[in-house]
């Protein structure tokens, strides 16, 4: 089995872990969600620690996506698309991938600062290795608030380009993330 | 035009190549593709496809897509550096299979050891872009049957570009142990041809001046471009340019927009590209590009180019007079 992208195919790690992460992604959200409205404050702490569960596991694949991703060759697009689209597009998949390591850190750093920990399905926890610190707090908030909406609109972009293969240009870019062998 | 001058009579590289003109099309990513290489080809010179950037397949059609336009020697230009070592492998395949005449090499110091000999098992001509005597002494050792000294002047990426090709021609042609060299960097016209064959060169590499032709890919803008630019307009970078590893260095036109990141990224705008990107990118061109004030067919391109070739030619090297299908595999 191919184990590593190369310039003419993902391998199928690639893939899973792609479609790993966007539905961990899904699941944070969707919590977040059920979180605002659920009734009952045990509710509340179990459904969050459904999430960190989540956000730990999106660290996690995250990192190896991440190295993958820059220590691997990128298979060549599809079709003959404008080079400063395939630029933007490969920049923000890279920028995607740090986000997703950079900002579970974050709210483990901005929960460690504020004397949290972060609590794990059956009791375990993160241990928090930062002292608790108001300040530390604001300034890991600020940078995450910044880091979060940089990576909502970087999804966003992400969501548009597949969309915009699939169904405006018609080509096999979306099939060929979900598999589907593509013939370069 | 001199019609006289098709009588060329020939020397070491028509032989090698099977062609009329010591004159080669650059291959030149996106913009050589298979119009303009059978108009050169057609014309009497070496057409060579930019395989660049082609995908495999796609490689494989633009092969038919030129023999479907042409009966003449054609060859392939390929880049190893880009997309990586299974790119280029999958696109060597295609090259061993299609067997165009001439396989061009650039950037490829890493894979031609491996590379040279089996396109040359496989009865290809093998040409190697040098930008240094160094790079010249890897490509002989590995191989090469043909050495392209590549001045400074040329347009496009350079490997790496900090030599004019006087003095580069000249050294390098005191160590191609009677191979052939071509001359490559900002030649456009038959007196640009004519001085560097005095100087030794065996035929000439042209890119730019093929960029404004009827037959390349390039935008109708890009070819303006290169139509209104000076001999002072182009600039050497270092870099970003588009696909290609920061800070390989290439010759662009500038383009001085202020508010303009684009002008940052050296590119070439190709004729489906939306007219933004030849408006805004800097456009790979050689210093040649003074001389160049129309936009004409590529075989008059190639008829301007060939006035400046020698009525009679002189076997100098004892190269010249062996059989190329002997050459080749020494």
């Amino acid at each position: 089995m191919q184990l590593r992208d190369n310039g003419l195919r993902f391998s199928p790690v690639t893939v899973a872990l792609h479609w790993v992460v966007a539905f961990a992604l899904l699941g944070i959200f969707g919590l977040q969600l059920v979180i605002g409205h659920a009734c009952g404050e045990a509710m509340r702490i179990e459904l969050g620690k459904v999430q960190n569960l989540l956000g730990l596991m999106l660290f996690l694949v995250s990192i190896y996506r991440f190295w993958a991703r820059i220590t691997s060759y990128h298979p060549l697009p599809v079709g003959t698309p404008n080079p400063i689209e395939v630029i933007i597009s490969r920049s923000v998949a890279v920028a995607l991938a740090l986000a997703m390591v950079l900002l579970p850190v974050a709210v483990w750093a901005s929960r460690a600062a504020a004397g949290e920990g972060v609590q794990m399905p059956g009791g375990w926890s993160i241990p928090t290795l930062l002292p608790a610190n108001a300040v530390l707090k604001r300034v890991v908030d600020i940078l995450f608030n910044i880091g979060a909406s940089a990576f909502l609109a970087g999804l966003a972009l992400h969501l548009f380009g597949a969309v915009k293969n699939h169904f405006l240009l018609k080509n096999n870019t979306l099939k060929r993330m979900l598999g589907k062998h593509v013939e370069l | 035009m001199n019609e006289a001058r098709f009588d060329f009579a020939g020397n070491a590289i028509t032989r090698l190549c099977g062609v009329k003109y010591p004159i080669f099309l650059g291959g030149m990513a996106a913009i050589s593709g298979p119009q303009l290489v059978a108009a050169v080809a057609n014309a009497g010179g070496m057409g060579v496809l930019g395989g660049l950037r082609l995908p495999p397949l796609a490689l494989r059609r633009w092969i038919e897509q030129t023999r479907a336009l042409t009966d003449q020697p054609i060859g392939v230009n390929l880049v190893p550096q880009f997309g990586g070592p299974d790119v280029f492998e999958a696109q060597f395949q295609v090259i061993l299979k299609e067997k165009p005449k001439l396989l061009s090499l650039f950037y490829a110091e890493k894979y031609a050891a491996d590379m040279i000999a089996r396109a040359k098992d496989a009865g290809l001509v093998v040409m190697v872009q040098a930008g240094s005597v160094e790079l010249a002494h890897i490509a002989i050792a590995q191989g090469a049957d043909i050495i392209v000294a590549q001045g400074s002047e040329s347009g496009g990426h350079l490997n790496r570009g900090t030599i004019g090709i006087m003095p580069l021609l000249t050294s390098i042609l005191a160590v191609a142990e009677g191979r052939p060299v071509l001359a490559a960097g900002g030649i456009v016209n038959g007196g640009d041809v004519r001085a560097l064959m005095s100087l030794g060169a065996c035929g000439v590499v042209v890119g730019t001046a093929f960029i404004a032709t009827d037959e390349s890919n390039a935008h109708p803008l890009y070819k303006q471009k290169i139509v209104e630019a000076t001999t002072d307009d182009t600039e050497y970078r270092t870099g970003y340019s588009f696909g290609w590893t920061y800070g390989t260095p290439h010759r662009v036109i500038p383009n001085r927009d202020k508010w303009n990141l684009l002008r940052f990224i050296g590119g070439g705008a190709r004729a489906i590209d939306k007219p933004r990107m030849a408006k805004k990118l800097s456009l790979y061109a050689g210093q040649g590009v003074g001389k160049i004030h129309s936009v004409v067919p590529a075989a008059e391109r190639v008829a301007e180019l060939a006035l400046g070739l020698p009525e009679t030619t002189t076997a100098v090297h004892p190269w010249s007079s062996v059989e190329p299908e002997i050459r080749m595999h020494t």
